[in-house]
């Protein structure tokens, strides 16, 4: 098991190479090239100005380097093993290091750390999703079993229709329609239009409070009020393909000859449904969920851009339309340890549950 | 095994509630300090607000003594210092709205006035960020020497009190003329920066070379240490300013802003580059006279000089590695003398959270009525005319024509709101370049005729009407309607299918093979790409038009809409027929870099590589012309050449479209557009925050 995993590992390394390897040469090589909109950002400059405005970014961010010494240095930045970088992210080949903090750089449209925008964009995707991922779970799980034990009938038809229809509308078009008619004074203002805080939120208590004899919602129930259309906007779409999902392992298992076994010693419908089929029945959604996970992480451009939500969506989306390549990289190495890694856990985690697998 | 509550259960039930109780109880203890916190604040903000108006009633004392208002002991006259600068009496008083509005019946002190901008800000620090809206944060909380009246845009002093403009252009002309004069040696070259930077050898020869052919260059004359300023534009600061916490703002800190922007280190070359060109140097002549010299006699000088922000010395300083490092990475270190202040302190805005400014209780002028000013960031149109709608933002600046026709449809909507529509001298205008040279060969719009012929085609009544709504002007060059530099003599070529087929047939191009397209004397269509940016809707609503027009003539136009980062890279390295793009402006506009032949190739700005000798001597003239008659005469000439040459189609000019929540009074069209937010007030009934 150990040496497997040690395999599986270091098989890592290599994998990423070649993932941050393709992003890497794909921005360079494209046209408009690496940091092309920052060299254009001075505008309405004098000659000398605008010349020195790109030896100053190229200087920077070493951009008149060989593209492969580029990736080099970048590749040193990043491992944890490797030498220590100077001006440009060179390398000091004098200086070697064996354990060092990876160094994703710094950000060219941004100008500032890629840590620092992603510690600031981070907590705001991981509340947006956290709060969504179990409600689609558990929704989804209540409404497959329902439609399992009623196959065919009302229910099954009713859901299995619903879901597919919310499934084929577009976010954008459903974030915008939320906005317009529960957000505005037109219609409903149940909600408010976007961002994650009301103007005043700094200054109130934490908790729902009386002040001076009229009620504050307080910060807490504010910032909840504020997710309430992002994360349904989030979640709509998922109920489909999770309920499918979890219908048809529960049917499945229904047909399954330990279930007529237990029928026939006579246990009561409810004990066979939850006790034996639902436990069986929530294999498949483990392995779906082991994928979700770096999802989370990932963000989403379009609720993030209609609510006015600054997470991780906005950050890559920002980084990819304005060539940024070492936010661009960070994104794609950050996703692709991700990937991997819970990729890694799910193979472990179908050895500890079922022990027909071995890595021996 | 039997499922019973038993002894254990109870209590781990009894620790599970002491532990939720004490957090609850931990959350009310938090907020219950919290309320008393802000007791404090705001006694704190009353005290400092109290001692600011001390502060200030003894600065006006001071200036009256030093402008011997008052007789004291021998009684000295005026203090020798101020020889030669314009009298404070005859400058205008920058507080005189504010005064004027606070004699209003219904003023009243505070509320809010929230703003939302549509896109994410990433930098405030000034000098750092690059942001057109980091700009607008910044000047409510950083101040410079003088700033513009936005009723009659004449300068009005801020941090001066009054100033003097020294013209050193006999010894200069003279010092200039003794050293051109004497001949480029080798050993100089050997010594510049740009020999030294060629890697190889054979790149150093062709270098020397190129430089010993060139000569000795006036840019380089200027800049040596003992070349005399062309100009000194000094400064008397007031006394009694502060910055938000209470420092003192002295001539120290006004020299330290341009040593920090001077910095190589310091991430702000833009800065850099414009400074180093015109500025020789910014030197204290004591604690309260700053003089700014400059290497070439600049009609914007005073100017330069004039809107140079000052930057508190003792907080962005020392430049030592780590401060340096501070000031590039951090986001919002924000701080000045101005009537606002960073609400979160002066280092703590993160990027994500709206940026609060609040009331500088230390201000030492006249302080602005509203409390605080909101910008929250909303990037979805929708959401942002919504939150309008809800009375979530007071405000929407420089609304697209699509949001203002439906702004102007919903009657409920304006009746409880305002607006401004208005030209302002500072607006840009939109264009599209005619290349003249590609691939080292001419292309047929190098033909002055076929330039004009197409913008003739062009019929840009039309766009303004379809892609603007009506909202904009034709203008015929490249200076702003509402500016002085404007030649109101000079009408835009009209619209004139029938012209510009004439045109088009004496610069050759007839149609020769009867299939519609106009060919030239070789058989070769008239056919070219127009190349737009990708994003919005704008130029896509725009291209067509102009294709459809064309066609009429037999002008063949395929639409080449490309990304950000490609069109700048065509852009560049000037790899296009026809582009389109819209420049800003100010309220007067160096055309320099995008006219002047001198900034042809290299990635500079006269991109459609534009050559008129006549027109590189005016501008050069123009520049170093400091009577304001005699330039704008000759911005006159220069406009005439360019409606004449037609490097450009100037498309349209934008109309400034803004409206507001209707409690703010003094809410009203200035030259600038609406009248700044700093002087709106609500009457205390309607004041909402």
């Amino acid at each position: 098991m150990l040496s497997y995993l040690i395999r599986r590992l270091l098989l890592m390394i290599p994998t990423l190479i070649g993932v941050t390897a393709v992003v890497f040469f794909t921005m360079a090589l494209s046209p408009g090239g690496v940091g092309g909109s920052e060299a254009a950002a001075g505008g309405e400059l004098e000659g000398k100005s605008q010349q020195a405005q790109l030896e100053y970014i190229n200087e920077r961010y070493g951009l008149n380097e060989p593209l492969l010494v580029q990736y080099g240095r970048w590749l040193n930045r990043v491992s944890p093993v490797g030498f220590e970088s100077g001006q440009a992210g060179k390398v000091e080949w004098g200086s070697p290091r064996l354990l060092k903090w990876p160094d994703l750089g710094e950000s060219m449209s941004k100008r500032r750390p890629v840590t620092d925008l992603y510690r600031e964009a981070l907590p705001v995707t991981l509340l947006l999703n956290v709060l969504t991922s179990p409600i689609t779970f558990l929704l989804s799980i209540i409404a497959g079993i329902q439609m399992a034990r009623r196959r065919g009938g009302p229910v099954d038809l009713g859901l299995g229709t619903t879901f597919l229809g919310l499934w084929s509308m577009p976010q954008i078009w459903v974030g915008v329609l939320l906005i317009g008619y529960l957000a505005s004074n037109q219609y409903l203002q149940w909600f408010p239009t976007g961002g994650l805080s009301s103007t005043r939120a700094g200054e109130w208590p934490f908790l729902p409070s009386w002040i001076d004899g009229e009620f504050n919602r307080g910060w807490l129930l504010d910032r909840a009020w504020h997710l309430v259309l992002p994360v349904i906007c989030l979640a709509y779409a998922d109920f489909a393909f999770l309920s499918k999902l979890m219908r048809s392992s529960v049917l499945e298992n229904l047909s399954a000859d330990f279930v007529r076994t237990a029928r026939a010693k006579g246990l009561r419908e409810k004990v066979v449904l939850y006790q034996h089929v639902f436990r069986n029945s929530l294999l498949p959604l483990i392995t779906v969920s082991a994928g979700v996970i770096p999802a989370l992480i990932g963000g989403s451009v379009i609720i993030e851009q209609i609510f006015s939500i600054p997470g991780m969506g906005k950050l890559t989306i920002d980084g990819i339309f304005a060539r940024d390549r070492e936010l661009v990289l960070a994104g794609a190495l950050v996703s692709g340890v991700l990937g991997l890694v819970f990729i890694l856990i799910a193979d472990l985690a179908y050895a500890v549950a079922d022990p027909r697998v071995s890595y021996e | 095994m039997e499922n019973r509550f038993g002894f254990k259960d109870f209590v781990l039930m009894v620790l599970l509630v002491a532990i939720l109780a004490s957090i609850w109880i931990a959350m009310k203890q938090f907020d219950r300090q919290h309320e008393t916190l802000r007791t404090v604040a705001e006694e704190v903000k009353q005290q400092a607000a109290a001692q600011a108006r001390l502060e200030r009633l003894l600065a006006q004392i001071d200036s009256k003594i030093e402008e011997g208002g008052f007789a004291i002991g021998a009684g000295q006259g005026r203090m020798p210092m101020l020889e030669g600068f314009v009298d404070p009496k005859e400058l205008p008083d920058p507080f005189e709205e504010l005064v004027r509005i606070k004699a209003e019946d219904d003023y009243a002190d505070g509320d809010w006035v929230v703003d939302a901008f549509s896109v994410n800000v990433a930098k405030i620090t000034p000098f750092i960020s690059r942001d057109f809206y980091g700009a607008v944060v910044q000047s409510y909380v950083v101040e410079s020497q003088a700033g513009r009246d936005p009723h009659n845009v004449q300068w009005s002093p801020q941090l001066a009190r009054t100033w003097k403009i020294q013209d050193n252009l006999g010894d200069w002309q003279a010092h200039v003329d003794a050293r051109m004069a004497v001949p480029l040696t080798e050993e100089e070259v050997l010594a510049e920066a740009g020999y030294e930077a060629a890697e190889k050898d054979e790149d150093r020869a062709a270098y020397l070379a190129k430089r010993l052919e060139e000569g000795r260059l006036l840019d380089d004359v200027v800049s040596e240490e003992d070349c005399p300023p062309a100009l000194v534009v000094t400064f008397n600061l007031r006394r009694g300013v502060t910055f938000s916490d209470g420092e003192p703002l002295t001539a120290n800190d006004v020299v330290f802003t341009y040593d920090l922007v001077m910095n190589p280190e310091i991430d702000s070359p833009i800065y850099r580059n414009e400074y180093g060109l015109k500025f020789k140097s910014v030197e204290a002549i004591d604690d309260f006279t700053v003089a700014f010299s400059f290497k070439k006699p600049f009609f914007d000088a005073f100017q330069e000089a004039a809107a140079f922000s000052v930057l508190p010395k003792h907080f962005y300083g020392p430049l030592t590695p780590e401060q340096i490092e501070r000031i590039n990475s951090l986001p919002g270190l924000l701080m000045g003398s101005g009537p606002y202040k960073v609400s979160y302190g002066p280092e703590d805005w993160v990027p994500g959270k709206e940026i609060v400014l609040e009331r500088n209780e230390r201000y030492w002028g006249e302080p602005s009525p509203a409390a605080r000013l909101v910008f929250k960031e909303i990037t979805s149109d929708v959401a942002r005319l919504t939150a309008f709608r809800n009375g979530d933002i007071d405000l929407f600046y420089r609304a697209v024509p699509e949001q203002y026709i439906e702004y102007l449809k919903d009657e409920e909507l304006v009746a409880r709101s305002q607006s401004v529509e208005a030209f302002r001298p500072n607006d840009g205008y939109g264009w599209i370049a005619w290349n003249q040279l590609k691939n080292g060969g001419p292309t047929p719009f190098a033909d002055k005729r076929v330039r004009q012929a197409m913008t003739m085609l062009i019929n840009r009544q039309q766009i303004i009407d379809v892609a603007l709504k009506g909202y904009g002007l034709i203008p015929s060059g490249p200076f702003n309607q509402q500016s002085p530099q404007y030649n109101h003599e000079i009408e835009p070529l009209p619209y004139d299918v029938e012209a510009a087929k004439t045109l088009l047939a004496e610069a050759g191009y007839i149609d020769r093979d009867g299939d519609g397209v106009v060919e030239s004397s070789d058989g070769k269509p008239l056919k070219f790409k127009h190349t737009i940016p990708s994003s919005g809707n704008f130029w896509h609503e725009v291209a067509p038009l102009i294709k459809d027009s064309l066609a009429e003539a037999g002008v063949l136009m395929e639409i080449d809409p490309l990304e950000w980062s490609v069109f700048s890279e065509k852009v560049r390295s000037s790899d296009f027929d026809a582009i389109s793009m819209a420049w800003g402006a100010n309220i007067e506009t160096d055309i320099h870099h995008a006219f002047h032949s001198s900034n042809i190739g290299n990635g500079a700005n006269n991109f459609p590589a534009y050559a008129n000798p006549e027109i590189d001597k005016l501008i050069e003239k123009a520049r170093v012309t400091l009577d304001e008659e005699e330039r704008m005469a000759i911005w006159h000439q220069v406009h005439a050449i360019l409606n004449e040459d037609q490097p450009y189609t100037f498309l349209y000019v934008r109309k400034f479209l803004t409206f507001g929540d209707s409690r703010f009074q003094n809410f009203h069209p200035t030259r600038m557009g609406v009248s700044d937010r700093s002087v709106w007030y609500v009457p205390s009934g309607l004041q909402k925050y």
